[in-house]
């Protein structure tokens, strides 16, 4: 999705106030806990791989630019001459029109993300070996301000997977952050709840507390999806034993067989 | 991993109990047993809370040093720090107004890691996390890795008040500060580097400090190491019942630049609801896989455990899931306050009804049953 510029994460991804693409992204991995995070990072294609990068190979769990350009250049990885190689026509005209961040969050809370432009993207995922992980890749949202950091590379705000399950999270990321959405509802699946229950008791929660917007998704260790949003759409996809499951709407749901 | 020392308590604490009842502090506020007992909005979420204003600080998870008369020293510069924020609540101030004024004392001292006085990176230079978080709105505010402030903790505030933002990396809070007019909060990056600093520089490595440091191997083996100290961070309640935590740090000496540390991350370094709040200290990335200040305000909220319970079973989830060393603070809707550590050492202090108690705990090793 990072490569696809419809999504909002690496190529295409939304403009900040002063028409750059600043990224975001974290990787967990449930089963050891570690975590790699690239912070407002402009140069590469693929944030959640150098996030994987920064996870695998360093001694830390979280790199802004910096620390990421002269982590690249240590390791190889590939660095893009001109960060304007992510701005796409099409975010150059949807700049124009969020060129307010209120705007943008107010667009959001609406639900038209989804027609206008696209938020975070993430995947949460369990192995043939009951391992769970979650990523989260994003531009943020729309005339956020230069260095605005989201939710999205914060652990437990963006995503969480350990032994008890996974989550990966979108939406306004100042809310999903004060709520540290991601930990609550990996926390709920830890008190028993199953990941349907756990997703929607979070997401309810962060709507009476803060009056907050976004959703989540969630894999429990029973293997069990789950998916919540108080947006007015989320475009999610599930596949488990060969069957893919995806929808757009509340209660919206699509089954296609991949035999 | 190395094995833990077995004894469950303390081995060798050291804690001192001030009174602090001064006329002064006492003519300031005749009023605050009135206001402690009118709930606040965070109370009817939360439950009442009935507990007077109290505030407690954290001034590192881990201290190496010969233990000769200067650990009483850093311990009563922590207990002034303390007491500054205090006399915030005594005075009406808000938890948020108290626990940045407190941090703001720790970060000016050269001998805390925070602020002017950090330990340097890779590179040589400064490069501060902060966060601030305000319990009752939820609101927070947070920098990363920045060079540009004599005292993250009150841009930080500022972002939370004056952003539509909650954290802004470095070149975004200068940005941000610039566009602001907060010319007051910008210093130049080398303001920030004390020759205290530069003078150990080449002793850190972070990869041998964090293994020679966290594993809580005994502190009299590593006098290379008697110069440092950890992420500071305070918690506090005030007369509304509203709870606010901060957390300012130069991070792991020797790291890597660009490094983000636990502490600016909301639920990593800190966190703050209606429920409690709590903050950590120790090897960042281990407090960020467990986001160990959320787990002990979840403990508190969802368990109904007390602060001390809260944190001292979230310090120990963090050893058995990941062999990760640290300390956590907090302070629970009942106003108790709770702290835990398997780090080598720990500084503390705490103030509640006038009355002072401090001190630096060694080798709080947690025995846990396998």
């Amino acid at each position: 999705m990072e490569d696809n510029p419809i999504f909002n994460a690496g190529h295409g991804a939304v403009l900040n106030e002063i028409g750059q693409v600043e990224c975001d992204a974290m990787i967990m991995d449930g089963s050891t806990l570690n975590s790699g995070a690239v912070l407002a990072v402009s140069q590469f294609s693929n944030p959640v791989s150098l996030a994987r990068r920064v996870m695998e190979e360093t001694p830390h769990c979280a790199l802004n630019i910096e620390g990421c350009l002269a982590f690249a250049k240590k390791i190889g990885y590939p660095i893009l001459k001109d960060p304007m190689e992510l701005v796409t026509e099409q975010a150059k005209m949807k700049g124009n029109a969020f060129s307010k961040y209120n705007n943008a969050v107010h667009s959001h809370r609406e639900g038209r993300s989804t027609e206008e432009y696209h938020d975070t993207v993430g995947a949460v995922a369990m192995d043939t070996s009951g391992c769970i992980a979650c990523a989260t890749s994003t531009g943020g949202i729309p005339a956020k301000m230069q260095g605005r950091i989201g939710d999205s590379p914060m652990i437990g705000c963006g995503g969480y997977a350990n032994e008890y399950g996974g989550s990966s999270t979108t939406g306004h990321g100042e809310s999903l952050m004060k709520i540290t959405l991601a930990r609550e509802a990996v926390y709920n699946i830890e008190k028993g709840n199953n990941a349907q229950i756990s997703s929607e008791e979070a997401v309810q929660r962060m709507e009476t507390r803060i009056n907050g917007y976004g959703g989540v998704i969630v894999i429990d260790e029973d293997g069990n999806f789950g998916k919540a949003f108080n947006t007015k759409r989320m475009a999610w996809a599930t596949v488990k034993d060969d069957v893919l499951q995806y929808g757009l709407k509340p209660n919206e749901c699509i089954k296609v067989d991949l035999k | 991993m190395k094995p833990v020392n077995s004894n469950p308590v303390a081995s060798a604490a050291m804690k001192c109990v001030f009174f602090l009842c001064s006329k002064e502090i006492m003519a300031e506020n005749p009023t605050a047993a009135n206001t402690a007992t009118a709930p606040g909005p965070g109370a009817q979420k939360g439950g009442e809370i009935k507990a007077s204003p109290r505030i407690m600080m954290q001034g590192g998870a881990y201290y190496m040093l010969m233990f000769h008369e200067r650990e009483e020293d850093l311990t009563k510069i922590v207990g002034r720090a303390t007491k500054q924020g205090y006399d915030v609540l005594r005075k009406g101030g808000t938890a948020v107004d108290a626990v940045e004024k407190a941090v703001r004392i720790l970060e000016g001292n050269e001998y805390f890691n925070a602020g002017r006085g950090s330990l340097l990176n890779k590179d040589g230079e400064v490069e501060c996390d902060a966060l601030i978080m305000d319990g009752s709105t939820l609101n927070t505010g947070a920098v990363m890795a920045a060079r540009h402030f004599k005292n993250p903790i009150s841009i930080s505030r500022k972002i939370m008040d004056e952003s539509p933002h909650c954290a802004f990396s470095a070149d975004g809070a200068l940005a941000f500060a610039k566009e602001k007019g907060f010319d007051k909060y910008i210093c130049e990056p080398q303001d920030l580097i004390t020759d205290k600093a530069k003078s150990v520089k080449d002793k850190y490595k972070f990869g041998d400090f964090v293994e020679e440091v966290f594993p809580g191997n005994n502190p009299c083996e590593h006098d290379d190491y008697d110069d440092n100290h950890d992420t500071v961070s305070a918690v506090a309640l005030d007369s509304n019942g509203h709870f606010a935590c901060a957390t300012s740090t130069g991070g792991i000496p020797g790291k890597s630049k660009g490094r983000i540390s636990d502490a600016p991350l909301v639920g990593c370094g800190g966190y703050a609801n209606e429920f409690g709040a709590a903050t950590t200290s120790g090897h960042g990335e281990s407090l960020m896989k467990m986001t160990l200040a959320r787990e002990v305000v979840f403990n508190m909220e969802k368990l109904g455990q007390d602060a001390q319970l809260a944190t001292k079973s979230a310090v120990q989830d963090m050893e058995k899931r990941i062999q990760g060393y640290g300390c956590a603070i907090a302070i629970d809707k009942n106003g108790n306050f709770g702290k835990a550590a398997n780090s080598s050492v720990m500084i503390w202090a705490q103030m509640a009804d006038d009355k002072m108690e401090l001190g630096m705990e060694r080798e709080l090793k947690f025995k846990y049953d396998d």
